[in-house]
């Protein structure tokens, strides 16, 4: 009886130990992919921010350009071409708040030179331009590395050039795969899946080697190996521009679109496998213009919407959308005015997407030079911020202007700071920017000014444009994080 | 050749009491040979019967004889009470040595009955003497040549009286033979001949007293230290502990016990090592020949070795049945009483179960780590010293580290060996524990053994050496021992009883300090077996006895024990053993069949064996209760110890003829479940690392060394799946990370202790590298000595582990990282940064890691900064306090930690104790 009653209980404990259940696997840690929404902004801390697009050879010179709000001992790496030898380092101080830009010409010029721009304290941000007497193209630098990069408003139509470059400032060795979209849907090029691209250096893919003839192109480059910051470099026989891979987001603001004359496009294409409405307002300085374009896009194909008869310049745009895309925006020569008289241009015919007017009235495009110079190229800003630190650059001969876009309902007031090496730059700007218009603010030339931190007491988007003779460029700003 | 002169013999004769001197003399007095004197040696009492006449003289000690023969004499002729010398005897060893020239020459010793009883002794080179007699061999002439030999007997040997007198005489702290191969020895390194004179014939009808055998073992030693070079003893004497360590295990299984011997021979030693020093100094002072000289008489291998396997093979053929004993009875028979059998099986179980650990070690896995390289360094911070772990701490090291260090000490820092010992000796401790215990209720041997297999090989014992928790692992051996001990009743007297304390308080201290959850296991376990023994007085002596064991063993983990927690021991991790289905099938049917058909008392036991079994399951998947997977493996140490009770109740069933019946059936379907849990427990011979997994650091850190002189002064920061680090880990954002030593950590980094203030600031600099703030996380690291960055477990394809793709992409977006492609399976960063160092002086000098301190060239005024967590035990001062790490003078080119006082008195009183305990247990033992 004792040994079945032991027995029993001994069953009974051994029950309750067999009706435990296991653990709960734990979770992954939440780090170390950073999947930023856009290609970041300036923080309060260290950042490293990577320009793939730098050039310094017996024509072409590269500004970096370098704001801040904070003293910065700011380190300048510019990667050499052969691989295993040191790269170029320089170092140089800016008194916060403050802006610096060096001239990559003065340290090298040895051609292609991406580079590393590392602040040790922000908020902070840097941007390239590169110019010459008749190139002129630019646009922020990166600061976060998303594993999945958009670029869009890539062509390969005849006249027009595309080139990819993939910089891997890093020691890994990364391993790419690019997949092409064009108005034939998903352009398969095998040659671009499992692209090696050896650490701390770069490579530079012609897209019309590959996918020729094509009047659209976008692309996803996804990293399976490593990471790698990609730049779009469009070029014709008017000029060059060049502008950073990004992140898709469902809204994006461009503070101004119009350049030099060129005649603005936006291209988008969809991060899903869905179809897209994509609505455009417009926004001038006089009043916003909601939903002067709807366009329904489809999955895989990239579309160029046409800017130029919605409005007169200057104006800017923010892209609405029902789900996530990538955007940037395109200004070319507009139509006629090419060398080779080969005029048409890209988007006229929009054969995949559906256009309806909105219900505000447009006014047709006014193209006010003769001879147009240029191309020009801009990634866009997925969200507004109160607060913007804008590297800026200023040449003889061009006219450079920093826009506001305040997109929301509400007036806002803007502190306006330049930003140079030496401290008295003008005073700063107090402004009103009424709501749905955009404030252009106007960069004196020649007196120091690299930036602008700009302050705002509700979300806006900033951006700047310089034009002249060199050409025309389209520089988002930062957001001040 | 004639020999025409006559050298001087003065003959001493040693008396010893045996009541023989008479005799002895009167066979003097008959020799042909003219002697100078008759001088005898012993107590005055004894010998004044038997002397007579005016020639004999009586001397109290040999060195007294010498002086009183005085310079005039050639020879001393040394004889032994007891023996009888042919009247020509001393002529033939006078004209033997005079043709030989020899400085020691002996006779040919004979029984009564004409057996031979020697003809001089040869020794392996440990010194072990070998006569090459058989037992009861008679005398046909067949060894009747002059040769040179090792030692001779002391029934009657001639000596030249200068050379014992420069050899200082025999050396009196040794045994008789001891010292009889010894003063052989030392006449040989002075030039001198030793051999042996079959002419002169010595009849020596009793059998000569012998010394105790821990005594002659302790001389024999201390012969080895005082005769070779350096370069002999180096493996000379380890090689010779290893014997004897194997002489201890394997005569257990031949019915003798030497542990005790061996302990006290080479405690002795170590105790008169001072003296043995000034004894090897006179020895080999002025020496005309060299090791090779010794080794010219000295056989091939060891005379251990060859008689334990002649033993070993007697007890075989005696084991054996023969052919026409072969029945089911006489199996029956051989398994009520298979010692031999038994034994030889499971040494060859743990031979082959351990086979690994011989050549490698214990694998570096998980808790499981090597054994730090100096067992010196090792006992310094057990004893209040700096406990390395990450960024180390003042915190006490474990006391398994003391044992750790204890034995390395002991095996003179061997590499692998120190762990095949506990390894090996563990596993078959538990074997051999089990079967001790179950025979506390008449569970024989064979059923015993197939039990202790299932106790330290089965899958409870696998689930814990799949946690590699090694502590737990070992303590297996060990809780057998203490239950037993507790169990088994007290004899009376009050010497048994201490003995009992002694040895209780011994084995539960070992047990704590193995593991020290299993210290707290025996309680409740003898508590339920006295509620079921209700009336049983014994069995309520065992309670008391083992809160005592309890108590008394905590004691003896000072100075760990005043800073341990249990309860942070017990809840840390989760605790939930992922049972074998087949293995819990087999478990519940013998534990069901043992309850069942079990006779009253084994029936009763294996209750008390399914109820333990049933509360350790619960513990060993108690993770939703709170408690962790130390006390998960502590559990399984119980599941295994009741599962293995009732399988003992089940085999002896088995073998038990009265049960027949519905109970016969009940228990041959025990059996069949007993084979499914042998069957089991054998998988892991398979391994040959006792159960434990496949090494993992070892293979994954091993490139850290292709550079030489960056192990020494670096560490590697280690991150991934928890479960793939080494020993605990730290938490950042959900993810594990840890900092070891290069190459490859070892035993005494396992359990991290609370994260100071360096720890932080390495936290605050993996915050910055997780969140993206810095792209160059190496020169971040580089102050932390952090040179290389392991994620361990696979990034890529269908393998990846998420905790190791995150950690992998937190790392590939540095600058000054530089991938390595030397491990194949993790991802591997070196820094990109120079220098990096543990230990860097201002001028940038690192200083490597020696042993368990640092060490490099001193810098006269200058500083070093030692990536140590921050404790004013740091030296040389002054020392401060420089971004959360030590920062020191740098004159002295070292930087040591000095120990807490505290800690350091209380681990010596300790082993003051553990002796003092040894002592009483083995007295009492003895008087038992």
């Amino acid at each position: 009886m004792r040994r079945a009653l032991l027995l029993l209980l001994a069953g009974l404990v051994t029950v309750v130990a067999l009706v435990q259940v296991a653990p709960q696997p734990e979770p992954a840690p939440n780090f170390g992919t950073i999947d930023a929404g856009d290609t970041g902004g300036a923080v309060s801390s260290p950042s490293t921010w990577y320009c793939p697009w730098v050039e310094a050879g017996d024509i072409v010179d590269t500004d970096i350009l370098v704001a801040t709000d904070v003293s910065v001992d700011v380190t300048l790496t510019l990667l050499d071409p052969l691989t295993n030898e040191p790269p170029t380092v320089t170092e140089f101080s800016i008194v916060g708040p403050g802006a610096a830009g060096v001239d990559t010409g003065s340290l090298l010029r040895r051609g292609e030179s991406p580079a590393l721009v590392e602040i040790p304290d922000g908020p902070a941000a840097a941007a390239s331009l590169e110019w010459a007497d008749a190139i002129l193209s630019g646009d922020r630098c990166v600061v976060s590395v998303p594993k999945v990069w958009y670029l869009t408003g890539g062509s390969t139509q005849t006249g027009t050039f595309t080139e990819i470059r993939l910089f891997n400032p890093f020691a890994d060795n990364a391993e790419v795969t690019i997949t092409a979209f064009s108005e034939f849907g998903t352009d398969l090029v095998p040659d671009l899946d499992g692209f090696d691209v050896a650490g701390r250096s770069w490579a530079t893919i012609d897209i019309g080697d590959f996918l020729p003839f094509r009047d659209e192109l976008a692309f996803t480059i996804t990293s399976t190996e490593g990471l790698v910051i990609p730049a779009i470099v469009r070029t014709d026989n008017r000029g060059e521009a060049m502008w950073p891979a990004s992140a898709p987001s469902r809204t994006w603001d461009f503070p101004i679109v119009t350049t030099g004359g060129l005649e603005p496009f936006i291209s988008v294409i969809s991060a899903g496998d869905d179809d897209v409405v994509v609505s455009v307002d417009i926004v001038t300085a006089d009043g916003l213009v909601r939903n002067a374009r709807e366009v329904t896009i489809a999955s895989s194909v990239p579309t160029l919407i046409p800017l130029s008869d919605l409005a007169a310049p200057p104006f800017g745009v923010r892209i609405r959308a029902t789900s996530l895309i990538a955007a940037s925006v395109v200004a070319v020569a507009p139509s006629g005015e090419g060398d080779g008289g080969e005029g048409e241009l890209p988007g006229d015919g929009t054969e995949t997407a559906s256009t309806t007017a909105g219900d505000t009235s447009t006014t047709a495009p006014e193209i006010v030079e003769q001879l147009i110079r240029g191309l020009a190229g801009m990634g866009g800003i997925a969200s507004p911020s109160s607060g913007w630190i804008v590297p800026i650059d200023t040449l003889p001969d061009n006219e450079t202007t920093m826009w506001i876009l305040n997109a929301g309902g509400e007036a806002v007031t803007v502190d306006v700071i330049p930003l140079g090496e030496v401290e008295n730059l003008g005073s700063h700007e107090t402004i009103t920017i009424e709501a749905g218009t955009i404030y252009g603010v106007e960069v004196d030339v020649g007196i120091g000014i690299f930036g602008y931190h700009v302050i705002a007491d509700g979300p806006v988007s900033v951006a700047w444009e310089m034009s002249g003779t060199r050409g025309a460029v389209l520089v988002a700003g930062i957001p001040d994080q | 050749m004639t020999q025409t002169r006559h050298p001087s013999v003065a003959t001493v004769v040693v008396a010893d009491d045996s009541g023989l001197l008479d005799a002895t003399l009167t066979a003097v007095e008959r020799q042909v040979y003219a002697m100078a004197g008759v001088v005898v040696v012993g107590s005055a009492t004894s010998i004044r019967a038997a002397t007579r006449g005016p020639r004999v003289a009586v001397s109290a000690t040999l060195d007294e004889a010498v002086a009183l023969i005085g310079s005039s004499v050639e020879f001393l002729w040394i004889v032994a009470e007891g023996a009888a010398p042919r009247p020509d005897a001393l002529r033939a060893a006078v004209q033997d040595a005079g043709r030989t020239e020899a400085g020691i020459v002996g006779s040919k010793i004979l029984g009564g009955d004409g057996s031979l009883i020697s003809v001089g002794l040869i020794t392996d080179a440990f010194g072990v003497p070998y006569s090459g007699l058989d037992r009861f061999e008679v005398d046909q002439g067949q060894y009747d040549v002059v040769r040179d030999v090792a030692a001779v007997s002391d029934a009657a040997f001639l000596v030249r009286r200068d050379l014992l007198h420069g050899l200082g005489g025999a050396d009196s702290k040794m045994a008789r033979l001891a010292a009889l191969v010894d003063l052989g020895q030392r006449a040989r390194l002075k030039g001198a001949r030793v051999v042996v004179s079959p002419a002169s014939e010595v009849v020596r009808d009793v059998n000569a007293q012998t010394d105790v055998r821990w005594r002659e073992e302790a001389g024999r030693i201390r012969g080895m230290f005082k005769v070779y070079s350096p370069l002999t003893l180096m493996w000379a004497v380890p090689l010779d502990f290893v014997l004897g360590m194997i002489e201890v295990v394997v005569s257990i299984f031949l019915g003798r016990w030497f542990g005790f011997d061996f302990i006290k021979s080479w405690v002795w030693n170590v105790v008169h090592l001072p003296d043995t020093v000034s004894a090897r100094r006179r020895a080999r002072s002025g020496r005309t020949a060299g090791d090779e000289e010794l080794f010219r008489f000295q056989r091939r291998g060891s005379v251990k070795v060859t008689s334990l396997s002649s033993a070993s093979m007697r007890a075989l053929r005696s084991r054996l049945p023969g052919d026409d004993r072969f029945t089911v009875e006489a199996l029956s028979n051989e398994m009520r009483q298979p010692a031999f059998v038994v034994g030889a099986l499971a040494v060859l179980f743990v031979l082959l179960s351990a086979r690994n650990l011989w050549s490698d070690g214990f694998p570096a896995v998980g808790y499981t780590l090597p054994f730090p390289i100096n067992g010196a360094d090792v006992l310094n911070a057990y004893a209040g010293g700096w406990n390395p772990a990450g960024f180390g701490s003042a915190d006490p090291l474990r006391p398994l580290l003391g044992i750790a260090g204890l034995v390395k000490l002991v095996t003179l820092n061997a590499a692998a060996f120190p762990e095949y010992v506990l390894g090996a000796g563990a596993m078959l401790a538990g074997i051999w524990g089990v079967m001790r215990l179950l025979r506390s209720w008449s569970i024989s041997a064979a059923p015993g053994l197939i039990a202790g297999v299932v106790y330290v090989a089965g899958p409870a014992a696998q689930g814990i050496a799949g946690n590699t928790h090694i502590g737990t692992l070992l303590g297996l051996g060990v809780l057998p021992w203490a239950l037993r001990l507790v169990v088994k009743p007290v004899a009376d007297g009050a010497w048994p009883f201490l003995s009992r304390i002694a040895s209780v308080v011994l084995a539960f201290g070992l047990l704590g300090a193995f593991a020290p959850l299993l210290l707290l296991v025996p309680i409740p376990v003898i508590l339920l077996y006295a509620l079921l023994r209700l009336t049983d007085a014994d069995a309520w002596r065992g309670v008391i006895l083992t809160l005592v064991g309890t108590a008394g063993g905590a004691l003896l983990l000072s100075p760990w024990i005043w800073s341990a927690s249990f309860v942070r021991i017990a809840r840390d991790g989760y605790a939930y053993w992922n049972i074998p289905s087949i293995a819990a099938v087999a478990a519940g049917v013998v534990i069901v069949t043992a309850v069942v058909a079990g006779g009253r008392v084994l029936g009763l036991v294996a209750s008390w064996g399914a109820l333990i079994a049933g509360v350790g399951l619960l513990g060993s998947r108690s993770g939703d209760f709170g408690f962790g997977t130390e006390f998960e493996s502590a559990a399984l140490a119980v599941v295994s110890l009741g599962v293995a009770v009732a399988i003992g109740a089940v085999a002896q069933t088995v073998g038990d003829p009265t049960r027949g019946g519905w109970r016969r059936f009940v228990t041959g379907v025990g059996a069949v479940g007993v084979v499914l849990l042998v069957v089991a427990s054998l998988t892991i011979v398979l391994g040959g690392r006792v159960g434990l997994p496949g090494d993992r650091f070892e293979s994954s850190f091993r490139f850290t060394l292709a550079a030489e002189g960056e192990a020494e002064i670096s560490r590697i920061l280690v991150v991934g799946p928890p479960e793939l680090l080494p020993g605990d880990s730290r938490r950042i954002e959900g993810g594990a990370y840890r900092v070891v030593s290069a190459p490859v950590p070892d035993l005494g980094e396992a359990r991290l202790a609370d994260a100071l203030d360096l720890d932080s600031f390495l936290e605050e600099k993996l915050e910055l590298v997780i969140s993206g703030d810095t792209k160059r996380a190496g020169g971040e690291l580089a102050v932390f000595g952090i040179r290389w960055i392991v994620v361990m477990g696979s990034t890529r394809g269908s393998d990846a582990l998420e905790p190791s793709v995150a950690w992998r992409d937190a790392f590939a977006g540095q600058l000054d990282l530089l991938p390595l492609t030397a491990a194949v399976e993790n991802t591997v960063w070196v820094t990109d940064i120079n220098p990096v160092s543990r230990a860097l002086t201002t001028l940038g000098t690192a200083w490597p890691r020696v042993g368990w301190q640092y060490q490099g060239e001193p810098e006269p005024g200058r500083n070093v900064f030692v990536a140590e967590n921050p404790d004013d035990g740091w030296g040389p001062g002054p020392r401060r306090t420089t971004e959360s790490m030590n920062e020191l003078a740098a004159d002295e080119g070292r930087a040591t930690y000095v120990p807490n006082q505290g800690a350091r008195t209380q681990a010596i009183a300790v082993l003051v104790v553990i002796v003092l305990l040894s002592a009483v247990a083995m007295w009492g033992r003895r008087r038992t």
